[in-house]
């Protein structure tokens, strides 16, 4: 080798290692001005060890994003099988795994899926990294609100039953087709979650979705829907008896509106009403 | 994307014009090979092979890889197709069907300098810091898609540089990747007999404005005290030599990665909010030592291999998880085993933090005779057990008549880290096996495995993960073209994960497979039959957990 070669190493080697490099700011993080609700449908399961990771990142982004984010669990076929030993409950329902069927693939759970919205950064429309949900939830606020939802609910102990009249005012016009979903949920359900190298017990599950009022898929509520003409739907749903599960004190209706127009279902507007204030 | 596609169609047409121009005026050599495989997708939920769309109403899958390369004239060029249908190596949980351009590259020589276009399979020393390569069974092909130059400084030393993006199926990421080596070899002494290869490399990696957003979003998401300072760039070094003295081997390398960010599944997120969780991203150096020193003479081989490794985890796209994104690979420390009970617990290498130690002694007594014994010691940096086993093997063979081989191993393995289930017990196995195969003819020969996995059991007396296991093949081989195979893999004794019936009752269950192979010269083809457990696939230290398989599969491979 000679001298020639070794000062052309020598140099190549110095200047790749004597830049230095701009500092990158992370901004502070501010709560978005908007009258939109985005709708967050995890995608996670009993028997999911890193799950309670994305529990927590889901409730930590509906906290911090207080009355602009609706989230719901749902617990479809993987990974929800109860935990031997452990579980007292089975959380699997026919409608949460029809669910998580029509939203594969996806790599793994936790998973959201978030307005169901396929970003294009993103090769599948559940997202399984959890750090990237919040600023999935920030660029929808970047869409304008399209819907509002004026609605009562009505609860009768006796029947067990619950009424929901709802109107959906268009803020702009809306050609194309959309559909209602209306989610049964329930919270504050104490029972066994794998976590990591544990089992936890006494976990506290939020979200759960239980049922559905209208067809998984959304019950179709019309096409070139004109601004400020409202859509009235009424529903009603008889709540199950059962010890200790479908409490309705812990349980919420999340309803949402999708744009089914073209075969996609991007979640135009959401909301959650508790069934018992 | 438009853009690629067309730099794509360009350098194709470019390739196949220069090379029907250069045949006319020079013939050169063309050759490649082909691979297929296609399965039939059959339920059974017994065993957990259901629940995905492959088994629920695609039931027909198959992948393919079609090689091209055309050597004249100092060229190279080479071109890939690759098909995906209904595919279940991109995620074995859900389908994938794509097809493309796979791979494409150009490479001419030009007195000392060899430059090369396209995508580019390399590695730096060992791979530590930067290892392109191809992994088909479980779907890697982290190609880079770029230019580089290797420059012979003389006989014995070379320069190589190179830049690109890395490939992800039939796109690239977007950040960006460079690289340098300077690799050498000189002889000493007046009798030569002791030789050193050093080499130290260099690589970079710029992040694009679309991931540096990403990480920014995730930080801005993070509390104060879980924030740190995010760079475009990370810079690591590695210096490594092969030092030969008579019968005397020692490699060494050692890493450094400059502060980088990646995400550390064992670190507190948020421990100031109401719901803190585990896992988040963090920015740290990292650093890999690896040794291994052998000695080979008089029938005696010995190597002795010691490797440490902490955060050492570098990808292209900090926001990539599982083996996506990758830019190194940090070699294994534990025997690469082909039986399959002994394979069936394999400890996939460990970035994060690492220490891992193994010997292999191996010994001929006499000629027809011959004995190994393997040993490996995996921890974590605190000390915590994630991998021990102990292999031992002798081959006996009697005239050329037959041949046995048998042995035992015996593995601790940490299932809680290496398939993240929690609670459940570090698995202790002891496998005895045997192998003997009986030479018919000149042309006929029958072979057999026998092998036991008895695992251990927790405190309440219940087997650990599956249970105990027997394996039984039976082989024939008709030379030169056809062999058969039968085999059954039952679950002798079931354990904590074995399938359960209605009742809750464990299962024992066999998994049998039938083989057929026919060999026609560089031709072979096979169908199986196969019932299969999940498992752990590992290629290099690079694992994923399989899920079970239950159809028929016909292989087709070819080489020209």
């Amino acid at each position: 080798m000679n001298k020639l070669h070794v000062l052309i190493s020598a140099l190549v080697l110095i200047s790749l290692v004597s830049c230095e490099e701009k500092s990158i700011t992370i901004p502070d993080f501010e709560v978005p001005v908007s009258d939109k609700v985005v709708l967050i449908e995890e995608l996670t399961g009993v028997s999911c060890p890193n799950c309670p990771a994305g529990s927590s990142e889901l409730q930590n982004i509906i906290t911090d994003f207080e009355g602009l984010v609706v989230g719901v669990g749902i617990h479809g076929d993987f990974l929800t099988e109860p935990v031997e030993g452990h579980s007292i409950y089975d959380f699997r329902t026919n409608v949460a795994s029809e669910l998580e069927s029509h939203f594969a693939p996806f790599l793994g759970k936790p998973a959201a899926v978030i307005n169901r919205v396929q970003f294009p950064t993103e090769d599948f429309l559940g997202i399984d990294n959890i750090d990237l949900w919040q600023q999935y939830v920030l660029a929808e606020f970047n869409k304008s609100s399209q819907i509002t939802f004026e609605y009562n609910i009505d609860y009768d102990p006796a029947t067990r039953t619950v009424t929901l009249g709802l109107d959906i005012f268009p803020v702009v016009d809306l050609p194309g087709q959309y559909a209602l979903s209306l989610m049964v949920t329930e919270g504050h359900i104490i029972d066994a979650q794998k976590n990591v190298s544990e089992i936890i017990d006494d976990y506290e599950h939020e979200h759960v979705l239980r049922d559905m009022m209208t067809a998984t898929l959304g019950d179709p509520i019309g096409s070139n829907l004109e601004q400020g003409k409202a859509v009235s739907k009424t529903y009603t749903y008889t709540i199950p008896e059962s010890d200790n599960l479908w409490v309705p004190e812990n349980m919420d209706i999340v309803g949402f509106v999708t744009d089914i127009t073209g075969g996609e279902e991007e979640v135009l507007q959401a909301f959650e009403a508790h069934i018992i204030e | 994307m438009i853009k690629h596609q067309l730099f794509r169609g360009l350098l194709s047409c470019f390739i196949v014009i220069s090379m029907s121009q250069l045949y006319a005026q020079n013939q050169g050599r063309i050759s490649g090979g082909f691979q297929s495989t296609a399965n039939l997708f059959l339920r059974d939920s017994l065993i957990g092979a259901d629940n995905i769309a492959q088994y629920d109403n695609e039931f027909l899958g198959a992948e393919s890889w079609l090689d091209l390369q055309y050597s004249v004239s100092g060229f190279t060029a080479g071109v890939r197709f690759d098909l995906f249908n209904n595919s279940n190596l991109r995620n074995p949980n859900s389908s994938y069907t794509d097809q493309g351009l796979g791979r494409y590259f150009i490479s001419k020589e030009v007195g000392n300098l060899e430059v090369t276009a396209g995508h580019i399979y390399d590695q730096i020393g060992s791979g530590i810091i930067y290892r392109a390569y191809e992994a088909r069974p479980q779907l890697i092909d982290n190609a880079l898609l770029g230019v580089r130059g290797v420059y012979k400084l003389s006989d014995n030393w070379k320069l190589k540089a190179f830049t690109g993006r890395q490939k992800i199926l039939f796109e690239t990421y977007s950040p960006t990747v460079r690289g340098f080596s300077l690799e050498g070899f000189a002889q000493l002494g007046k009798e030569k007999k002791v030789s050193v290869a050093p080499g130290f490399g260099f690589l970079n990696r710029t992040l694009s404005d679309e991931v540096v957003n990403k990480m920014v979003g995730i930080l801005t998401s993070y509390d104060d005290e879980d924030r740190f300072d995010l760079a475009y760039n990370v810079y690591m070094g590695s210096f490594y030599n092969t030092l030969n003295i008579g019968p005397f081997v020692w490699y060494t390398e050692a890493a450094y990665k400059g502060g980088d960010s990646y995400f550390d599944p064992n670190a507190i997120k948020d421990a100031s909010k109401a719901s803190s969780s585990i896992g988040k991203y963090v920015k740290d150096d990292g650093t890999v030592f690896y040794n291994s020193i052998s000695y080979a003479g008089n029938g005696l081989g010995i190597t002795l291999e010691g490797k440490r490794t902490q955060n050492f985890n570098i990808r292209v796209d900090p926001t990539l998880r599982t083996n996506q994104g990758l830019i190194h690979f940090i070699p294994p420390m534990n025997r690469q085993n082909s039986y399959r009970l002994t394979t069936r617990y394999q400890p996939a290498t460990q970035d994060l933090s690492e220490l891992a130690f193994q010997a292999d002694v191996q010994y001929r007594i006499k000629k027809n005779l011959s004995a190994s014994v393997n040993v490996s010691n995996i921890t974590d940096l605190d000390n915590n057990l994630l991998y021990r086993e102990l292999y031992t093997e002798v081959v006996y063979k009697y005239e050329r008549k037959w041949q046995m081989t048998g042995g035992v191993q015996v593995q601790r393995y940490n299932q809680e880290i290496y398939e993240v289930k929690p609670e459940v017990p570090i698995v202790e196995t002891f496998v005895p096996y045997m192998d003997f195969l009986y030479k018919i003819s000149r042309k006929k020969s029958i072979r057999t495995e026998l092998q036991y996995m008895s695992t251990g059991e927790d405190s309440k007396g219940v087997k650990h993960d599956y249970g105990d296991w027997l394996f039984a093949q039976v082989e024939l081989a008709l030379a030169p073209h056809w062999s058969f195979t039968v085999s059954d893999m039952y679950n002798a004794v079931p354990g904590k994960n074995s399938p359960t019936d209605a009742n809750g009752e464990s299962l024992a269950l066999h998994y049998p497979r039938v083989d057929v192979f026919y060999v026609n010269k560089s031709n072979r083809y096979s169908l199986s039959y196969i019932k299969q457990v999940e498992g752990i696939v590992c290629t290099g230290g690079i694992c994923r957990l399989e899920p079970a398989f239950s159809g028929v599969r016909l292989t087709v491979s070819s080489t020209f």
